[in-house]
Parts: structure tokens; sequence; C-alpha cells
């Protein structure tokens, strides 16, 4: 018998985490509460050595552990977003839990944790690894939302994600027993081959409703409605910096794992999926968009704005399924799948700077005692706190995808791809759903500006260091990438001819 | 003669048990037994193709369903300690300060 060749330069990255994920529980242990900030230092340097040890590594282009992960540049880009979330992060949050007296050094390990279920995810390459990477990620989640024990919300907020998310993940699996039922298979790449070969012999019954299993679930983690019930809840229950990580991380790599399973595995069920997500996304941004017009709760606003940016961002998967069935002159239109799916990637890019940026700014205005997440508690700002109010407004912007920010630069290319492979209905659906969106994301720096504040009025907050330094760099990425993308595109395109080739 | 389509017709049951279990039952602890229960209906599923085909795939597959079911568990357990504690309550109909 013959053993597997163990070839640690694909998982160098994970390694890191990982091994600084257990230096942080291992510190802690010697840690006095007061002096937990230690711990950010750590978990952020470290982080910092995997973000460069993922560059000096790029690009990747091998599948190691038996064909269990593969180590591409695909799967770099996105451990590239993981990072920074994650980094950006734990910059928000010392503040945060030195105001809710929250003296746990579990939290960071537990970022670190999530960051190394998200990354093992996108660099799955057989329906276990993908598995197992979801779960770590998301049961380091369902414990990071109920980190505040004493608060009813949190503990609430922890228990309806723990629910919903193992019963997603069950449905999942269901899914994935069936497509291992039909082929015999768990790697992608043998899935994918059985598929092709097998097309019109296979019980297409069994295959439709394995797929419509997976697609269910995957809709969880990203929240597209009408499986977003948890989203605001959770959002709101959970200590705002990570609600700021679960509204980027799980589905940034939700997105990642359906880019890479729909795209190359599945790609002879195109015209199953693509009606599926074409549901799915309409629902998303109508609902999403509609009910975030209702809210008065900022953090809750920002959940159903992330619901709604679940649906622009299935428009770019829609563009992509359908650009595989394109032929130009009897060619199939390479390019324009290279396109929509590049659309995605540096939408999900923009999505993580600014929807950290917009809850650090939150993070930033809470106090003790009053986590001041109401709309009105927003009212003056800019009079009280200019700079943050500008810097809130750019985030917002950039949200609302205005030019000049880096929020535009992924809505364009998410509606040019839409435009380009035909699906002119649902890019019309969701030019509009964008300006529903512009009420409410405008109506916030309204109340900065315009309005002024209710109430007493309380002291400000002293400079909050280390968030405000979250705030600026996100800011400043969103505004450098809103006009000079080029770096990101040419990453994202590169990845995905490596990974279609 | 038991084939797999016998195995699947009774992984289809449980998971359907299950799944009903989720959305009628109130109780917590019961909520969590029905999820268990589906994850149990997917390794059934699992190993029935393994044999099935010959290949140690599903069952490693059944194995890694298993631990992972496990650690869910405790971190459940967890979560509803941690909840009773506020609420002195195991009742899905409790937990509603979070809403629209």
């Amino acid at each position: 018998m013959e053993l597997p060749v163990v070839d640690f330069t694909a998982v160098y990255p994970e390694v890191v985490v990982t091994l600084v994920g257990l230096l942080v529980l291992a510190v802690d242990v010697f840690l006095k509460p007061e002096r937990k900030t230690v711990l950010a230092v750590i978990a952020l340097l470290g982080l910092f050595l995997a973000l460069l040890v993922t560059l000096a590594y790029y690009p990747l282009d091998e599948v190691a552990f038996s064909g269990m992960v593969a180590a591409d540049s695909f799967s770099q880009f996105f451990k590239l977003i993981f990072i920074l979330s994650a980094a950006f992060s734990i910059l928000m949050s010392p503040r945060y839990l030195q105001i809710f007296n929250i003296n746990a050094g579990e939290y960071y390990e537990l970022i670190m944790f999530c960051t190394l279920g998200m990354m093992v995810m996108v660099a799955g390459n057989d329906l276990v690894t993908i598995y197992i990477g979801l779960e770590l990620m998301a049961i380091s989640i369902y414990l990071m939302a109920g980190f505040q024990r004493d608060n009813p919300r949190s503990s609430e907020a922890s228990m309806k994600y723990f629910l919903l998310g193992s019963f997603a993940s069950a449905i999942l699996l269901y899914g994935m027993s069936f497509f291992y039922g039909i082929t015999g298979k768990t790697n992608l790449e043998e899935i994918a081959r059985y598929l092709d070969f097998t097309q019109n012999m296979l019980n297409t019954k069994l295959i439709t409703l394995s797929l419509v299993l997976m697609t269910v679930a995957f809709a969880f983690k990203i929240a597209a409605v009408p499986f977003h019930m948890w989203t605001p809840d959770v959002y709101e229950g959970a200590p705002t910096p990570l609600t700021a990580f679960m509204s980027v991380g799980p589905k940034v790599a939700a997105f990642a794992v359906i880019l890479r399973v729909y795209m190359t595995t599945f790609h002879t069920l195109v015209p199953d999926w693509t009606q599926l997500f074409w549901i799915l996304s309409v629902l998303t941004m109508v609902v999403g968009n509609v009910i975030a017009v209702a809210q008065q709760n900022i953090k809750r606003m920002l959940a159903y704005s992330s619901i709604s940016h679940a649906g622009y961002l299935l428009i770019g998967v829609i563009s992509a399924g359908t650009a595989t069935e394109i032929k130009i002159n009897g060619l199939p239109a390479t390019s324009l799948v290279s396109e929509s799916m590049m659309s995605v990637m540096v939408y999900l890019f923009a999505y993580m700077f600014m929807n950290l940026g917009a809850f650090a700014v939150v993070i930033a205005l809470a106090k003790a005692g009053n986590p001041r997440e109401l709309l009105q508690d927003y009212a003056g700002l800019a009079r009280r706190k200019p700079f943050t109010a500008m810097l809130m407004t750019i985030l917002l912007l950039s949200l609302l995808g205005f030019p000049g920010t880096f929020g535009f630069i992924g809505k364009f290319y998410i509606f040019k791809a839409a435009i380009t492979t035909g699906n002119v209905t649902i890019a019309v659906i969701g030019v509009i759903m964008s300006v529903v969106a512009a009420f409410y994301y405008i109506r916030v720096i309204v109340y900065m500006y315009m309005r002024e504040p209710e109430g007493e009025i309380l002291p400000e907050a002293d400079f909050a260091s280390s968030t405000m330094y979250a705030v600026i760099t996100t800011t400043v990425f969103t505004l450098l990438f809103g006009v000079a993308p080029g770096f990101i595109i040419a990453m994202a395109r590169y990845s995905i001819e490596q990974m279609l080739a | 003669m038991i084939n797999p389509v016998h195995l699947m017709a009774l992984g289809a049951a449980l998971f359907c048990i299950g799944m009903l279990g989720f959305l009628i039952r109130r109780n917590l602890i019961v909520i969590f037994m029905s999820i268990e229960l589906m994850l149990n209906a997917v390794n059934l599923n699992l190993v029935a193709f393994s044999n099935q085909f010959q290949s140690a795939h599903g069952q490693v597959f059944a194995v890694f369903v298993i631990t992972v079911a496990a650690a869910e568990a405790a971190t459940g357990l967890a979560i509803l300690i941690a909840l009773y504690r506020i609420s002195r309550a195991v009742n899905a109909d409790e937990a509603r300060i979070l809403k629209w």
C-alpha cells in the first residue's frame, strides 16, 4: 500500500492560522483579564504572517492531499479576503469588548478558527473538505454569536443561528450523499467527469433533487430570501465586531464554493441551477431592499442590506452560468464566463471593505450601557464628529454603488456581465432595487448631516483608536480601489482562467 | 434481500421525520434530536452507497459526519444552557426578543 504524499506548501496559510489560533488559546491561560488585548496583537501578527505567506506563494496551481485540497490562485484570492476581514474584525474588537465587559480570550481564537474553516472551505476540492470547512466556520460562528452570555439577545441570536445553521448543513449533506450515490465519487473533478460522460443516462430526477438540496443549503449560508430569516436576528443580537465578521466571511466563503462547485462540477446542469438562482436572486433583492427601508436599528438595516447584496451577487453567478451556454461563431464564449465570474469576485472584495467599515463605525459610536445602534443616535453626528460622519458617508455611498467608490466598480461589472450574457430582465430588477437601496443608505446620511440630535445630548465617547484605524483603512481601500481597481480585477481574471483551463 | 433502494427509502423516511420534527416540535432539545435524526439519515445513505460501490469514500465521509455531529451537539447544548440560565426556558416560542 502506498501512503499519500503530504505536500504542506499547498496549505501554509492554513497552517499559520491554525498555529496562531492555538497559540492564542495557550497564551490566554497566562493572562489577567484586563490584559487580553495582547491576544488581539498576537492574532493580528499571525494574520499578517498568513497574508504574507499567501502572497509569497502566489500564484499556486496544485492539487494536494490526494485531491482533497485545491491550492490554486482562486482559493488564494479568497484567502486574502478572509485574512483581511478577520484582521479588520480583530482591529475593531478591543474597544467593544472593553465597553461591554467581555473578557474571554476564546474570542480571538474563535475568529482564527473560523477564518481557518473558511480557508479550508474555499480550498476544498472534495465534498468532504468543503463540509468540514463549512462546519468549522459555522460552529465557530454559533459560539461567537452568543459571546455576551449575560445578554439574552446574544444567546437568543446564537440559538437561532445554531438551529437553522445545522438544519441547513443537514440538508447540504443529504444533497451531497445523493451526489455520492449517483457518481460513487466525492472528489469534485471526478464527479464533474462522471456527469460529463454519462449526461443522458443518469437518473435526472435524483440529480435535480440533490442539486436543489445543495442550493437550499448554500442559500442559507449566503442569506438569500426565503432562507434569510435568521440573518437580521443574528446580526442584531451578536456582538457588533462579530456581526461585521459574520456578515462578510461566511457569505464570501459560500459564494466562493458556489462559484467553484457550480461552475466547474455542475456545469452540465447549468439550465437547472440558473433557474433556481434566478428566483432566489429576484426575491432576495426585492425583499432585502424593501424591508431595509422600514428598519430603525442600524445593525438591522445593514443586515437587510447585506441580504440584498447577496441578491446582486447572485446576478453575477447567473450570468456566469448562462455564459457557459452562449456560443460565438460555434465556439464557447470563455471570455464571457470569466468576466461574469470575475464580477462576482470583485464585488465580494468590495463588499468586504465597505461592509466591515460600516460596522466599524457603529462600534466606534457605541458607549458603555448604550450601544447607540438606532437611527436617531446618528442625528447631528456630522456636527459632533465630522470626521467619523464623513467616513460613514463614503462607506454608505460605496454600499449604494456611488461612482468613485469600490462598490460602484463591483456593481458595474455585475450589471455589465448580466447584460452581455442576455440576462437583461434581472439586471433591470437589480438596478431598480439599487434605487430603493438609495433611500435607506442616504437616509442615514441625511440624519447625520441635516438633523438636530434628539433628546439629551450625551457627551461623546473618546477617540476609539484601533476601531478608528479599521474605519479609516477600509474607507481608504474603498476609495483607492474605487479609482484603481485594476490590480484586483487582474488577480480575479487570472485565477478564473487558471481554474477553468 | 435488502438492496440500496430499501436503505435509501429508510434514509428518506428518517430524514423526513427529522425535518418534520424540526419544523413542528417546540422543545429546543427535541429540535436538536430531530437534527441528529436528519444527520443519521445522511449517514445511512452514505454507508448504503459505499456498500453498493464497494468504495470506502462514503464510509469515510460518514465518519466525518458523525464526528462533526458530536461537535455540533456539544456546541448546541452549551448554547442551550447559556440561554436557559437567562430565560429559564427551553421552548422555541420563548425566544422572541429579536424579531423583524
